[in-house]
């Protein structure tokens, strides 16, 4: 724990002070007062498991030692045990104050969400247990933006659904009273102040407790993978991803999920409908998906997060308007960092970044959220040269413990395609490249002579490296404190299949645009696409673009190629577009990433 | 893909000798009048079309004879009628053949019956007469053009009878390489002279990478120097780079202060490959171009 975040709490240990203020009701260990809570029975009406008491008779040497250590002090009227220790009038509690997530998802399964029912249903509220002695309390909860109450007991006690202050007398009197904070939005705020006040209405010392709602969090590439989900397509007329899916399943056994693709028009990309988030407090844990607005009205993927993730303790919002989508409204267009540090600056939850296309970005209520959470300060790339115009397409990263910062910056590079290619001999067949389907799209190439010799194709990636590749590239390093040093630069070649006013698209199936798979305590498999650099369609071993992928990998992750050649790569996407990764956080963000939060 | 093609021309030969015992007949000594009527049909074509099949006014003999008739209209009737006379369900099955959605959100069809020989002629009927999205044309358009069994003058009378803009430039782009070079670079020349900046802008950057560009040379330093669009301007220095025509520097020099910052940056990449000094003296200058790209490239070229 920060100790930043525990200024004034009694949790820090047991103390001479702290066993006075929490005198005959609480152990001094907070985990203790929470460790009987059941957090899925939370629900309205439900009793609250009682926190565990110390025995006054085991505990008489420790009460005559802490009464003869207070001296003068007078022990005050009130505690309240919260999930970041416990605190009595005049403490003090850092911010962000105590943590919870938004009430956005479905706890009890209803289809509606949570807040909307106005009931304490879930996980998500912020659980304080309050100690009254002798004096009558007054508790005033406010919220400056609105979207905050307070519970007691399964009713709401202090309403701030509005922006404002209000007010409560309690009546004095020894017992102890549950209470649950709750919030609506992201990174929403709260205050409750409790003082007590005497029969001269003398008030004294009261203790403020912030509440801060956990912000979305943006998953990236070092967080333990937890699921995996792609479309399984199988048209009838041998429009199908067989192969890929097979393999996937082979991998991942009951952590994959195929989503059929009949029941969602075939739009196989599952990458850029939903992008994976999580929010999370020290009591609850919350998956999260953004919808995109990239389809709408039931139309392709559009219902795959209401039909299949919202849950409980797995939210579910978008953020824009459809009509107004353009393709950088698809989320292989937004991506988040690794950890980094920039500048003296820590970023322990990474950066979140995403591509500037020829009408602009993401849609302003994203990207306006987005920077709302703080805690991931995003940054754009130029992907307006590209006919999908998506970030993935070009760079990602994948996690390597030796690596300088934990992580790899993977980028696809012209150069070392041609370096490949040239080392090849011309003659070598390319039996997946030289078919008329795949002539349709620009692959008529019969030998890797062809893609040597094919007219304008180097100049156009000299172009694009130079203009467009390697300015993105210093700028991504830029942005994360990185330096070439922590770089991999693996094949990549780009092609104008639909002419320059559309822009480019991997030629060579973008290995760049892979999947990083790493459950916890598991062995890091990257899944990238078949080049398919080789006249055996079948025999991987024969192909030596994937040696030569495999051979500039770091020795702690495993490269596996799968066939997205029909469905992907000739559809202007890649592995990474058709799948999509839930994971597991790591850092906490009201600690690692409290000081991000400060204005 | 050769057993495929095997099976169909079986196929072909079969029903020929199932349904004609007829003499050998020859594309000029047949009438290609219910051919051209039923291409020229705009209401009601696939009743027409589905009437033609079955009729017994022309004998496959005879349409396999028109199907080498100098009227790309002709030969293009004949091949859908055959196809549909040798397999019919097939030919609904590529006819009707659903598209899948790119990734960049445009329809396109993908499947390996396009692979089918019949798939072009069926797939150019889709595109001349299917009544599709003005966007899945597009895409039609562009897989058709790159077919290298689409003959030069049926890609050309596409062209010619296309009213859509957009779907002209994807024929413009699915041609670039075309096998046949005369006929593509046909096409690129009336491109760059088409109505549409869209089309010419095409025909610009595709004759950058036709192994005959350099034939369209004075065309493209014509556009680079004169054309009203930055779009055309800037493909049009692109692609005298990539041919690397010398005579092309004078016209990428001036392009060098072009109010479009795209053709500025073009035409210092161009110029950089046609005459490296002359890039490099204006390096400098452009080091202070208020757009980032071009100065960022000035820069470098600089070192």
């Amino acid at each position: 724990m920060d100790p930043a975040a525990r200024e004034g709490s009694r949790a820090d240990g047991p103390s001479i002070k702290s066993v006075c203020g929490l005198f005959g009701v609480y152990t001094a260990d907070p985990k203790a007062v929470y460790s009987g809570l059941d957090r899925q029975n939370l629900t309205s009406g439900a009793t609250l498991p009682q926190p565990r008491a110390l025995h006054l008779g085991a505990c008489a040497p420790l009460m005559l030692l802490a009464f003869a250590a207070c001296d003068k002090e007078v022990p005050p009227s009130f505690s309240v045990a919260t999930p970041l220790g416990a605190f009595a009038g005049g403490d003090t509690v850092a911010a962000p104050g105590v943590p919870l997530t938004a009430d956005m998802d479905d706890d009890d399964r209803d289809g509606v969400i949570d807040w909307e029912q106005r009931a304490a249903i879930g996980n998500d509220q912020a659980i304080l247990l309050l100690s009254v002695k002798d004096k009558p309390l007054r508790l005033t909860f406010s919220s400056e933006a609105g979207g905050a109450r307070l519970w007691r007991n399964g009713e709401v006690l202090l309403d701030a659904e509005a922006a404002g202050e209000v007010t409560v007398e309690m009546i004095a009197g020894t017992r102890e009273v549950s209470l649950g904070v709750q919030l609506r939005d992201l990174l929403g705020e709260a205050t409750l102040t409790i003082v007590d006040v005497d029969e001269e209405g003398v008030e004294g010392e009261p203790l403020v407790i912030p509440f801060r709602a956990a912000p979305l969090l943006i998953n990236h590439h070092l967080l333990p993978a937890t699921h995996l989900w792609a479309m399984s397509v199988s048209s009838g007329d041998s429009y199908e991803n067989k192969s890929m899916v097979s393999a996937l399943s082979d991998a991942l056994g009951d952590d994959f999920t195929t989503i059929p693709g009949s029941s969602y028009g075939y739009d196989v990309w599952v990458q850029d409908e939903l992008e994976f988030a999580t929010m999370s407090a020290p009591e609850s844990f919350m998956d999260f998906v953004i919808d995109s607005i990239r389809s709408g009205g039931g139309r392709g993927l559009d219902d795959v997060p209401e039909d299949f993730m919202e849950d409980a303790d797995f939210g579910r919002a978008t953020w824009g308007n459809g009509t107004r989508a353009s393709s950088q409204d698809s989320f292989g267009n937004l991506e988040c960092s690794p950890p980094v540090t920039v500048d003296g600056v820590e970023y322990p939850l990474g950066r979140v970044y995403y591509g500037i296309g020829p009408t602009g970005g993401p849609v302003k209520e994203l990207r306006d959220m987005l920077d709302a959470q703080k805690v991931q300060r995003p940054f754009s790339l130029d992907t307006s040269w590209l006919i999908v115009g998506h970030v993935d397409e070009f760079i990602s990263t994948i996690p390597d413990p030796a690596a300088p910062n934990g992580f790899w910056v993977i980028v696809s590079d012209a150069n070392v395609a041609w370096e490949v290619l040239e080392s090849l001999d011309p003659n070598t067949e390319l039996t997946r490249w030289n078919g008329r389907e795949a002539r349709y799209e620009g692959h008529d190439m019969d030998t890797v002579g062809d893609i040597l010799n094919e007219p304008g194709l180097r100049e156009l990636n000299e172009d694009i490296s130079a203009d467009h590749v390697e300015p993105n590239l210093e700028l991504f390093l830029t942005e994360l404190g990185l330096s070439e040093d922590n770089v991999i630069r693996i094949p990549g070649l780009f092609y104008e299949p639909w002419g320059r006013s559309y822009g480019a698209v991997a030629l060579l199936p973008g290995m760049a645009n892979l999947t990083v798979w790493n459950p916890e305590g598991e062995g890091v498999k990257l899944f990238m696409a078949d080049p398919f650099i080789r006249g055996e369609d079948v025999d991987q071993s024969a192909d030596p673009m994937i040696a030569a992928v495999r051979a500039l990998m770091p020795p702690s992750v495993e490269a596996v190629f799968l066939d997205d050649w029909f469905v992907y790569h000739m559809g202007l996407g890649e592995v990474h577009c058709g799948t999509n990764v839930t994971r597991a956080p790591l850092a906490n963000w009201w600690t690692a990433g409290a000081h991000l939060l400060q204005d | 893909m050769t057993q495929r093609r095997t099976s169909f021309a079986a196929r072909l030969m079969g029903l020929a000798l199932v349904l004609t015992a007829a003499p050998v007949a020859f594309a000029q000594d047949v009438n290609p009048g219910p051919l051209l009527t039923t291409f020229e049909t705009e209401t009601r074509y696939e009743l027409a079309r589905d009437e033609l099949v079955v009729s017994p006014e022309l004998s496959v003999g005879e349409l396999e004879a028109l199907a080498d008739h100098a009227d790309w209209r002709v030969r293009h009737q004949a091949e859908v009628t055959l196809a549909y006379r040798a397999d019919p369900e097939l030919a609904g099955r590529i006819t009707t053949l659903a598209p899948v959605t790119t990734r960049a959100g445009t329809p396109a069809l993908s499947s390996p019956l396009l692979s089918e020989e019949m798939a072009l002629p069926l797939m150019v009927d889709r595109l001349v007469h299917g009544g599709e999205s003005a966007a899945l044309r597009v895409s039609l358009a562009r897989a058709v053009s790159a077919d290298e069994a689409l003959l030069g003058d049926t890609l050309i009378g596409l062209y010619s009878q296309e009213t859509d803009a957009e779907v002209r430039a994807a024929l413009i782009v699915g041609a670039r390489k075309h096998p046949d070079a005369a006929a593509s670079l046909s096409l690129l020349t009336q491109g760059l002279g088409d109505p549409s900046a869209r089309v010419r802008a095409e025909a610009a950057a595709a004759a950058g990478s036709h192994p005959q560009g350099a034939a369209l040379g004075d065309a493209l330093i014509a556009a680079l120097r004169g054309d009203v669009d930055a779009a055309v301007r800037g493909a049009a220095a692109r692609s005298l780079g990539w041919l690397r025509l010398p005579a092309a520097s004078p016209a990428l020099t001036t392009a060098l202060s072009d109010p479009s910052a795209d053709v500025r940056l073009t035409a210092l990449r161009a110029l950089e490959r046609v005459d490296a000094p002359a890039a490099r003296a204006a390096a400098p200058r452009l080091q202070a171009d208020p757009d980032p790209g071009v100065a960022r490239a000035a820069k470098a070229l600089s070192q």
